[in-house]
């Protein structure tokens, strides 16, 4: 635990998940899926993202391939959807895609850069990555 | 090498009565029933967070795949009041020492079955991992099923049943004949192991910069509390891997929550750097509890002061690992002194006694821990 060196100019960066309706936006907790941001981020992270560390244990994913990843994020996501859609919130309903962005935060955690990393399209189930450089 | 070879069979397997582990299990058993029930390896099997975002890792992942081998997670509804019920029964069983070995035995096996599933689903806890280790080494080491139950009816089965008087010394009959102590050594090199790896850890991440201050300054100023997990990234990361974000995000960071004498040393970076320093001496040289009387002495007493560091000025209680301490301590040597001494002077009031145990119980303990080891096998 606290191996990771951390100082102040250190870019620190968060996951978002943004469900996108017709004409609306909205930002996805940890709440709407009866889980605490720090476990819910951190099993996505297990689970789907993978760790692009060299000496990383958190599911290190060396030599991860564009379709393998979009396969574990869009098999999260589907898990995550059915979990949204049980809870019947009116602000939930017609969420038609979840948009995953990577944040970068400064040392007051607030956002100073956002990558939109690739949308999950809750009818088809499917993810497709989308960042470039 | 027969010297080596005479050497490790005594380090591990020659008798003594020294450590007396049927007192470690007493305490064990009392910190684990007094833990928090959140400590439990239990009751997160019982009710995990948002068990419908979970991905079984092996091998839960594996017997699944078997189809008629599924591992039930959480634990169905119906059965959680009957495993509630069996498991605290094993916990008293174990604590009173009534068909310890058994109660023992089911229990760490229970125990670990519980911890091993959370894990199989990539939650690894780090606070009660050891613990779980240790429980599994109280079940199968000898000299765990001493102070028991089961030994106070042992002792009154053969005085009344064949001598019909009760003669023999009931304290005596309780500790126990001396034994191998391979199984508290063995939670000592556990112990080191663990906070080893963690030393290493530290410098396979981080190198000789974690000790510059600024990781602990961090967790110490309340910088990790914030309303996202936060990740960081590793500026060589694989070039293969820079096609997903362009950063080659690689790790989570952890949460601490400071407290004002935290918040107090996060502010002067001297202290942050010292104590990290200090850390870092402290895990990587654990392992010189081996090296001798003195150094074990001295790496537990430090264990203690980490611990209580980590739990005070963090919030990150880890006082499993501290209690693992208390399996290397002479009771026997420490409370036969205090009993001596109570005998020569009974005027002494109970809290004086209790304060001379202490004294007695770390001087004996720390000190004198192999003082009985003759005396304990003249018995036999």
């Amino acid at each position: 635990m606290f191996a990771h060196y951390v100082a102040e100019e250190t870019p620190r960066y968060a996951f978002r998940f943004i469900g996108e309706g017709e004409n609306f936006e909205i930002e996805l907790h940890a709440s709407y899926v009866d889980s605490e941001e720090s476990e819910n981020k951190r099993m996505f992270f297990l689970y789907a993202y993978g760790g692009a560390i060299h000496v990383s244990h958190f599911q290190l994913r060396k030599g991860d391939l564009k379709g393998a990843f979009e396969r574990r994020v869009a098999r999260y996501f589907r898990r995550y959807f059915s979990v949204l859609e049980k809870r019947y919130e009116e602000r939930l309903r017609g969420i038609q895609r979840i948009r995953l962005e990577l944040v970068r935060v400064n040392s007051e955690s607030r956002v100073i850069e956002v990558r939109t990393i690739g949308h999950y399209d809750t009818k088809s189930e499917t993810f497709q990555h989308t960042w470039s450089p | 090498m027969r010297f080596l070879v005479a050497k490790w069979n005594r380090f591990w397997f020659e008798p003594t009565s020294q450590y007396q582990f049927g007192v470690f299990r007493i305490l064990f058993m009392v910190w684990f029933i007094a833990a928090d029930r959140a400590d439990r390896p239990l009751s997160v099997v019982l009710y995990p967070q948002s068990p419908e975002l979970m991905e079984p890792q092996f091998p839960v992942a594996l017997l699944n795949a078997l189809g008629e081998l599924s591992v039930p997670y959480p634990i169905p509804e119906e059965y959680r009041a009957m495993v509630v019920a069996a498991f605290t029964l094993l916990l008293w069983t174990s604590l009173v020492g009534i068909l310890t070995r058994p109660s023992l035995a089911l229990l760490a096996v229970a125990n670990l079955y519980f911890e091993g599933l959370h894990s199989s689903f990539g939650l690894f806890s780090h606070a009660t991992s050891l613990p779980s280790l240790a429980l599994l080494v109280l079940a199968a080491a000898p000299g765990s099923t001493s102070w028991s139950g089961d030994g106070v009816l042992l002792w009154f089965w053969r005085n009344v049943r064949h001598r019909g008087s009760f003669k023999s010394d009931l304290f005596r009959s309780l500790a126990g004949p001396a034994v191998a102590p391979w199984g508290p050594r063995l939670i000592l090199v556990l112990l080191a192991i663990v906070y080893f790896a963690s030393g290493v850890s530290k410098l396979r991440h981080s190198g000789l910069q974690w000790a510059d201050g600024e990781t602990l300054n961090y967790y110490l100023s309340g910088k990790s509390i914030t309303n996202w997990t936060q990740f960081v990234a590793d500026p060589a990361v694989l070039l293969s891997q820079d096609w997903r974000d362009g950063v080659g995000v690689g790790a989570y960071l952890y949460r601490a929550i400071p407290t004002p004498p935290g918040v107090f040393i996060a502010r002067h970076r001297a202290l942050t750097c010292v104590l990290s320093i200090l850390t870092l001496l402290f895990e990587l040289g654990f392992p010189l509890v081996f090296c001798g009387r003195r150094w074990r002495i001295f790496f537990l007493l430090a264990g203690v002061g980490f611990h209580t560091g980590t739990a005070k000025l963090m919030g990150i209680p880890f006082w499993g690992y501290t209690v693992m301490y208390l399996a290397v301590i002479d009771w026997r040597g420490a409370l036969e002194a205090t009993l001596r001494r109570g005998k020569s002077r009974p005027s002494r009031s109970c809290s004086k006694n209790a304060v001379r145990f202490l004294i007695s119980f770390s001087s004996q303990s720390l000190f004198q821990g192999g003082k009985y080891n003759s005396c304990s096998q003249q018995e036999n």
